[in-house]
């Protein structure tokens, strides 16, 4: 049992983390290779309060908004360079945050921060909590993506040029798609840290990053279902199979070429293609 | 002077290549203006300038007096810049309506909070369909952009910036591309769309048209305006017509 929830709440911190960047990537279209970082923010600062003797719940906000202003720092690179360039970028931002938690003692360093106060819940009752807040999350995604604020990002997504002289505010609309996701990250981080009660460097690092934007496009970018889909598989997968663990970062890259080639909308395209054959006779 | 554009001394260039040198242009109110000249004269570069899509070495640009300099293309589009490039983009993931709804919607959706909130979008879809109305797009409302043949959606490009009621509207070839019917329909609906209170701006390949079209006329050559005035004059003018020739441009695209 102790084993299925703790494996559960980890699925719900990583459904939060993807569908945080499904937002920044899936829906306003900013590519991002650093989000751990802000999972890493998220986690750090929320240690540290409840090293100091915060409560948990107390924790959760300054954790979303740790993350989130450093998002929108990020942000603003995001409007001066693009596509690639903001793949270099975002990439050094991840980088560069390990490199500074591994120099700073008051960071635990290379040994991270251990000990932290759980939150005072047993095992299960703390997997549901997260998968509570994994599905306050899929809420919001799916609500941003019928509201205005969702057709304006898959306008930037589509063809940021043509916002631009269609007189959409595409600055303020990136820096919002930046801060709402990363401050989910941020609270991903919290909860990590008080499940876990440890954090160290190693769990935030560009393989982490990857992973998470795998599971976005294993799923389907910018699909709700299918990105939380492919948290779940990419979550359990290696767990299950060890030989999956050992070889994650060939996993990682095998899945991405093999989605971006074969099937560019994810496990939630797949889905689409057969429910469509399947609902009409295919013409030969 | 109640210019209702003014480019003041425009300098641009390219990797040292000038490709606008001094470049001054007014457009007042209730005129369209034709602006003409040889591939590479720098008419889409000025017009880029307008717009805010590039930023120039030197010189000024004001609408209303206002000055645009340092202002982004959004802001500019809701100060009353109406912009269509060269190359129409729509979004293609969304239906004309969609399209032109997005557009109405942008000034008041400034604010993103405002967006997050927002579901219903029963003012921009009246003036959506108002505007499609306008321009011949009505019964294309529903279909998506990468259906319709170049003429429609170029239609659509032209629908997206009246949107925001823009006081001054810059096209850059509408007409390029399209059978003369078409372009002929296209002008018509262009000429339909001036009033007292706005101007345009017609950058055109297509001389037949503009010269029907148009109160006056603007030649760029090199960089520089050459010539202003009335088109019958301008068209009469040696240098204009030198510079058309030396491009081996005959004229009537
Ligand atoms: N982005 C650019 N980079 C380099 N050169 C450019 C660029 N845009 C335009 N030019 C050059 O500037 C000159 C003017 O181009 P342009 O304004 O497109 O002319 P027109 O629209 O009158 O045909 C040309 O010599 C062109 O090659
Ligand atoms: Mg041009």
């Amino acid at each position: 049992m102790d084993y299925a929830a703790s494996l559960l709440t980890v699925a719900g911190i990583n459904i939060i983390l993807a569908l945080g960047l499904n937002l920044i990537t899936g829906y306003c279209g900013q590519i991002s290779l650093g989000h751990a970082a802000f999972y890493g923010m998220g986690a750090y600062c929320a240690a540290l309060m409840a090293k100091a003797g915060w409560p948990f719940f107390a924790v959760l906000l300054p954790a979303m908004a740790v993350a989130g202003v450093l998002g929108i720092v990020v942000g603003f690179a995001a409007l001066r360079v693009r596509h690639d360039f903001l793949a270099i970028t975002t990439m050094g931002v991840g980088f560069l945050f390990l490199g500074i938690v591994r120099q700073q003692e008051w960071l635990g360093g290379e040994m991270g921060i251990y000990n932290i106060p759980g939150a005072g819940l047993d095992s299960t009752g703390y997997m549901l909590l997260t998968l509570g807040f994994a599905a306050l999350a899929a809420a919001l995604s799916a609500h941003i993506k019928r509201s205005w604020m969702g057709r304006v990002f898959n306008a930037i997504a589509d063809d940021e040029d043509a916002a631009l002289t269609a007189g959409v505010n595409v600055a303020g609309y990136k820096l919002a798609a930046f801060a709402i996701g990363t401050a989910m990250a941020g609270l991903a981080g919290a909860l990590y840290a008080h499940g876990i009660r440890y954090v160290g460097p190693e769990s935030f690092g560009f393989v982490d990053s990857v992973a998470i934007l795998c599971m976005v496009v294993v799923g389907g970018v910018g699909s709700v279902p299918g990105v939380i889909a492919g948290a779940l598989l990419l979550t359990l997968l290696p767990q299950l199979l060890q030989v999956v663990s050992d070889y994650r970062l060939l996993l990682y890259g095998g899945l991405l070429f093999l989605v971006t080639r074969f099937s560019p909308g994810g496990m939630a395209g797949m889905a689409r293609a057969i429910a469509a054959a399947a609902g009409r006779p295919r013409a030969s | 002077m109640t210019a209702l554009l003014e480019a003041r001394g425009i300098c641009v260039s390219f990797d040292g290549v000038q490709a606008l040198q001094e470049v001054n242009i007014t457009v007042e109110t209730g005129e369209l203006v034709g602006l003409i000249g040889p591939n590479g004269a720098g008419k889409t570069t000025l017009l880029h300038v307008i717009a805010g899509i590039i930023n120039p070495q030197r010189g000024d640009v004001f609408l209303d007096r206002r000055s645009l300099t340092g202002l982004s293309t959004d802001r500019r589009v809701l100060m009353g810049l109406g912009i269509s490039r060269q190359l129409v983009r729509p979004f293609y993931s969304m239906s004309v309506r969609e399209n032109v709804e997005l557009a109405a919607g942008a000034a008041g959706m400034r604010n993103p909070l405002t967006a997050l909130v927002r579901r219903n979008s029963r003012a921009e879809r009246r003036q959506s369909a108002r505007i499609l109305a306008l321009v011949g797009l009505e019964a294309f409302a529903d279909k998506h952009p990468g259906d319709l043949p170049l003429g429609m959606r170029k239609r659509l490009e032209m629908a997206k910036c009246l949107a925001h009621k823009p006081r001054l509207l810059l096209l850059d070839e509408p007409l390029a591309g399209l059978p003369q019917t078409e372009a002929r329909a296209l002008a018509d609906t262009i000429a339909r769309l001036q009033n007292e209170r706005s101007g345009i701006v017609v950058i055109e390949h297509n001389l037949g048209e503009v010269l029907r079209i148009c109160s006056r006329m603007v030649v760029m050559d090199n960089g520089r305006c050459i010539k202003t005035g009335a088109p019958e004059r301008v068209m009469a003018d040696a240098r204009v017509r030198a510079a058309y020739l030396g491009e081996g441009h005959a004229g009537t695209g």
